[in-house]
């Protein structure tokens, strides 16, 4: 096992109320954060980090983004070795790309996106290469 | 904090989806049986012997038949007291789906929807 789920989205209409929410009832840590691409992403920690920014308590941390379709579902994502041979293998074995990879910038990695065989929207990320 | 700790999906043919994530992402499934809800297991990420992840900043999860109890992905939050956590969930303008459900050796159980309509989970893990 070497692709574990590592991240999760929340799709939100009214972001603010969102991070009230979550803020309010699980006592999370939530903080904007402006990506390469101009948009606002906020980055959602639920359990606590070192400083590389990674957990050091069971748990994953996640992002909460505006939601930009209607039908813009929960996200998890699995962190992968290469994005472009989990894609591959993705094809071969049933499931669909939906979105072909992509840079998120500031060194933070590639990413893309996939329907399963049962049609569950997931994401894969790779990690840029540690300098 | 309230940590995110595992998430869950549906499925309609638990062959076809235990085959296609063991191949693609070789992760571990094991079906568990009707007296455990038909449920998938699905170990993304090795454990030690006490079931704790070896390496942090990983969760598992598992995959239930799709229909009646959701057709989306969603997560699953631990908390240390689900009553008091299900009464924030109100009022912080969520809404209880269903009723709080023990499951065997686990825990206490119940989903939610968050303000955005998302469905969300949040167990009491058994002896906390």
């Amino acid at each position: 096992m070497k692709n574990p789920i590592v991240h999760f989205e929340i799709p939100a209409d009214n972001v603010e109320r969102a991070i009230t929410f979550y803020k309010g009832t699980f006592g999370w840590n939530i903080n904007k954060f402006e990506m390469a691409d101009g948009n606002d992403y906020w980055i959602v920690q639920t359990t606590e980090v070192g400083e590389d920014m990674k957990p050091t308590s069971p748990g994953i941390n996640g992002g909460l983004m505006q939601r930009k379709n209607p039908g813009q579902p929960f996200m998890n994502y699995i962190s992968v070795e290469s994005v472009e041979k989990a894609c591959r293998a993705i094809a071969a074995n049933g499931g669909t790309i939906i979105m072909p990879k992509q840079e998120i910038g500031k060194g933070m990695g590639w990413i893309a996106a996939f329907k399963d065989t049962e049609g569950n929207i997931m994401g894969l990320h790779e990690e840029a290469e540690k300098k | 904090m309230n940590p995110v700790v595992h998430f869950e999906m549906p499925a309609e043919n638990k062959k076809r989806v235990k085959n296609f994530y063991e191949t693609v992402f070789d992760w571990k499934m094991t079906q568990l049986g009707p007296d455990r809800g038909d449920y998938l297991l699905a170990a993304t990420s090795p454990m030690d012997g006490n079931n704790m992840h070896k390496n942090k900043g990983a969760i598992n999860g598992g995959f239930y038949p799709k229909g009646k109890d959701g057709t989306v992905p969603h997560v699953v939050i631990a908390v240390d007291d689900l009553k008091k956590s299900m009464g924030l969930v109100k009022k912080s303008g969520g809404d209880i789906i269903d009723k709080p459900m023990t499951i065997p050796g686990i825990g206490d159980f119940v989903m939610f929807k968050d303000t955005e309509g998302n469905r969300v989970g949040m167990l009491q893990p058994k002896d906390m």
